[in-house]
């Protein structure tokens, strides 16, 4: 879930919907994804370990533009960079994308590891 | 809906509007605009479309058969789904696609889907099933792919979405051939042959589509990880941003070393033609409008013609390249600073050089708000414009503190247009801009080497829209200075103008009658009537200050050196014979120059690039009440810290 140290955008994105990040923790898990417990946003990603995305906690508008993107839930990613003083991620998707994505919106984004037997896959 | 297309030969120019539409759809980043150029050949026009006020590029070619269709090439967009700002790319090529549905206009959707990236774009293919538009499917970069050592299985492709594709590569000349004959056959077969499917996954087709060729050998893994290797320099976090630096000093470099002399040789012709001019029509009034209003006018359009070829090339190369991308990446953090996302940097960049191309610039900001705060921001940069009357008010009030003071006081004057653009961006956001904001999310796209064509046509299309757009607006305001300038004021002749130092005829104009008359406004700023009367002459172009001041003063060539110049305005005398200004005049002119939206071709691109007279007015207002407020402030508190 999403820890509350992590500070909102710097936009009123979250106002029209305050209860959709704190609902991440009863969100059915997506494919693949081990655990809820184990997620954690994208901002905390570690380089070594490829995630999926298990929920976009903005508004539904911002969010399925995302998923538009390539950026929606059960899409892997993997880190490939951090732009200095908390700077934009730099990762691949596993659609064979990459983005670069802000950092106040990589705290806003639930992803959780992708299980080992989904890796071998 | 394209029973009747495939005989109808339409050859009147009246009927364009009857004419098949071909629309090119796809990602950002997809190959769009490369397969556009390789279908037209380079002979595109930008688009007449009702309720579309975006530049379309539009070509009409022959298909097999002997139709005629009109080929656009739409802005990228993801989705037709998701919900956007009617003001982004996105929200433009969504219109278009409403509109010329409702036309009644028989129209076929090109999908452009970058092949290396399958799944990414068979999701917009998925939605344009679903809303019934059932594309032809083009699958471009197939030379990357196959570098890659990867192909794609066509036949299960078109299996799995129902609709036919072909796989090419821009840089194929055989591509324009295929894809006319693929787009003849899909207009005469008529959507309805292969509506498509709408219950499939596309990362699934995807991942089924393609096929890993046998010889994958070490040479295409090598080429496949270029970008990952030349990432690994351009972002490293130390190298990186050193590179970047040195990358936009590039630019501004090519920008003063090329555009400077270009813009001095147009400068010396124009100057040239004015001579023949006043010479073939004597002293006489209407050859003073023609040489000093049209000719100067046409002569400030062209002086920004370099600096805007050049600035849009360095654009569409940097875009073209993929790098546009990681500078965006690199500075992301710096600009939230003043509210705005990595995007920005390249018009804030190029708005030191000059403004006009920089407004223009902006279109690459996705966020409407934040591209409207970017405009807005821009005049404040201290554009090359400046330099010139920087120059003579540095070396006027100044040159007796030494050559010291007066570099750092240059270098502050560039430091201070930075700030002045960080609060007002500050303000900005929480005022007229307020609202959401998206994010940075940019896709990191392959590098690519730009393919000059392209480039070479974005830059003429750029000269041009200026010329058109801006440059009207130029030549009209130019020739009202004149007015203002060369005109008797009515019934002038006042004991005043006689007593002055000069008998100039610009003692008497009206620009000389409103700036005695706004004396007691501009008298807490230390500016009196003449400072005034170069205020109003250099309302069109700041640059013009110079001149003016010279024409007041009576000295000529000032601007091969302003010393003399300099001297007659430090020695200038009020009636009473005291001095008339001070080192506090010099600094109070300073901070107006720094602020003030002295251009009427910045006014001119705003109200290009947000279509309302609503904004450009906003920016003369805004800039106008800061520019006088810190003028005002400078003099007066100078004054109280008891500077002469």
């Amino acid at each position: 879930m999403v820890s509350n140290d992590s500070p909102p955008l710097p936009l009123d994105v979250n106002l029209s919907d305050p209860g959709s990040i704190d609902d991440t923790s009863t969100a059915a898990p997506a494919h693949g994804v081990r655990a809820a417990s184990l997620a954690g946003p994208l901002a905390a990603i570690r380089h070594d370990e490829p995630v999926q995305v298990v929920e976009v906690g903005l508004d539904v508008e911002l969010a399925g533009w995302l998923e538009a993107m390539g950026l929606g839930p059960g899409q892997t990613l993997t880190l490939l960079r951090r732009a200095a003083f908390g700077g934009p991620i730099h990762v691949r998707t596993g659609s064979g994308g990459e983005l670069a994505i802000n950092a106040a919106l990589a705290r806003s984004i639930l992803v959780a590891p992708v299980s080992p037997s989904r890796r071998l896959a | 809906v394209t029973a009747a297309l495939g005989d109808e030969r339409v050859t009147r120019p009246e009927a364009a509007a009857e004419r098949p539409l071909v629309a090119l759809l796809g990602r950002p980043n997809s190959g769009k605009s490369s397969l556009f150029n390789r279908l037209t050949g380079g002979s595109a026009h930008v688009g007449n479309f009702p309720g579309i006020t975006v530049d379309i590029l539009t070509a009409d070619v022959r298909l097999a058969g002997g139709t005629v269709a009109t080929i656009a090439d739409l802005p990228g967009l993801y989705s037709i789904e998701s919900v956007v700002d009617p003001a982004t790319d996105e929200g433009v090529a969504r219109r278009f696609l409403d509109r010329t549905g409702e036309s009644g206009r028989a129209r076929l959707i090109v999908q452009v889907l970058d092949a290396t990236q399958l799944a990414l774009g068979l999701r917009l293919t998925r939605e344009l099933v679903r809303r019934g538009l059932a594309p032809l499917i083009v699958a471009t970069q197939r030379d990357v792919l196959e570098g890659e050592g990867r192909a794609i299985d066509l036949g299960a492709l078109e299996r799995a979405v129902g609709l036919p594709v072909m796989l090419v590569s821009a840089r194929d000349p055989g591509a324009r051939g295929a894809m006319l004959d693929a787009i003849a056959a899909r207009i005469g077969a008529g959507a309805a042959s292969a509506p498509g499917a709408t219950t499939w996954d596309p990362d699934a087709v995807a991942r089924a589509a393609y096929v890993e060729a046998p010889a994958r050998d070490a040479a295409a893994e090598r080429r496949r990880t270029f970008t990952a290797r030349a990432d690994a320099v351009l972002l490293h976090p130390a190298v990186g941003p050193v590179l970047f630096l040195a990358l936009m000093a590039l630019l501004f470099a090519a920008v003063f070393l090329v555009a400077t002399p270009v813009t001095e040789a147009l400068d010396a012709a124009i100057g040239r033609l004015g001579g023949l001019v006043s010479r073939a029509l004597g002293a006489r009034l209407a050859a003073s409008f023609l040489v000093d209003g049209l000719l100067g006018g046409a002569g400030t359009v062209l002086a920004f013609m370099p600096q805007i070829v050049i600035l849009t090339v360095a654009m569409e190369l940097l875009e073209a390249s993929g790098y546009l991308a990681r500078g965006a990446f690199l500075v992301d953090r710096l600009l939230q600073v003043m509210g705005l996302s990595g995007r920005a940097f390249l018009p804030l960049l190029m708005g030191h050089a000059c403004a006009v191309p920089a407004v223009q610039a902006t279109r690459i900001l996705r966020d409407p708000r934040e591209r409207l705060t970017a405009i807005l921001v821009l005049p404040l940069m201290a554009c090359s414009a400046r330099i010139p009357t920087y120059g003579l008010l540095l070396t006027t009030f100044f040159a007796a503190y030494g050559a010291w003071v007066q570099a750092l006081l240059f270098v502050g004057l560039y430091v201070a247009g930075i700030f002045s653009g960080l609060v007002a961006s500050l303000v900005l956001r929480r005022t007229a801009t307020r609202g959401r904001a998206l994010p940075l999310v940019l896709e990191m796209p392959a590098y690519r080497s730009p393919e000059p064509r392209l480039v070479a046509r974005k830059a003429v299309e750029a000269a041009w829209r200026f010329t058109r757009e801006v440059g009207t607006v130029i030549l009209a305001v130019s020739a009202v200075l004149w007015v203002l300038l060369k005109v008797p004021m009515p019934g002038a002749a006042t004991p005043a103008a006689t007593a002055e130092l000069t008998s100039t005829p610009i003692t008497s104009s009206i620009a000389a009658g409103v700036g005695r008359a706004i004396e007691p406004v501009t008298a807490p700023l230390g500016f009196d009537w003449r400072i005034n009367v170069g205020l109003i002459g250099s309302f069109g172009a700041r640059e013009v200050m110079v001149g003016t001041m010279g024409v007041i003063f009576g000295v000529e060539d000032e601007a091969d050196d302003p010393a003399p110049l300099a001297a007659r305005i430090r020695e200038a005398r009020r009636p009473d014979g005291a001095h008339a200004y001070s080192t506090r005049t010099g600094l109070a002119l300073l901070a107006f120059f720094v602020l003030a939206c002295q251009c009427m071709s910045t006014v001119a691109a705003i109200r290009r690039e947000t279509k309302t007279w609503r904004w450009p007015a906003f920016v003369l207002a805004y800039s106008y009440a800061a520019a006088y407020v810190a003028a005002l402030v400078v003099y007066q508190g100078t004054g109280l810290l008891g500077l002469p």
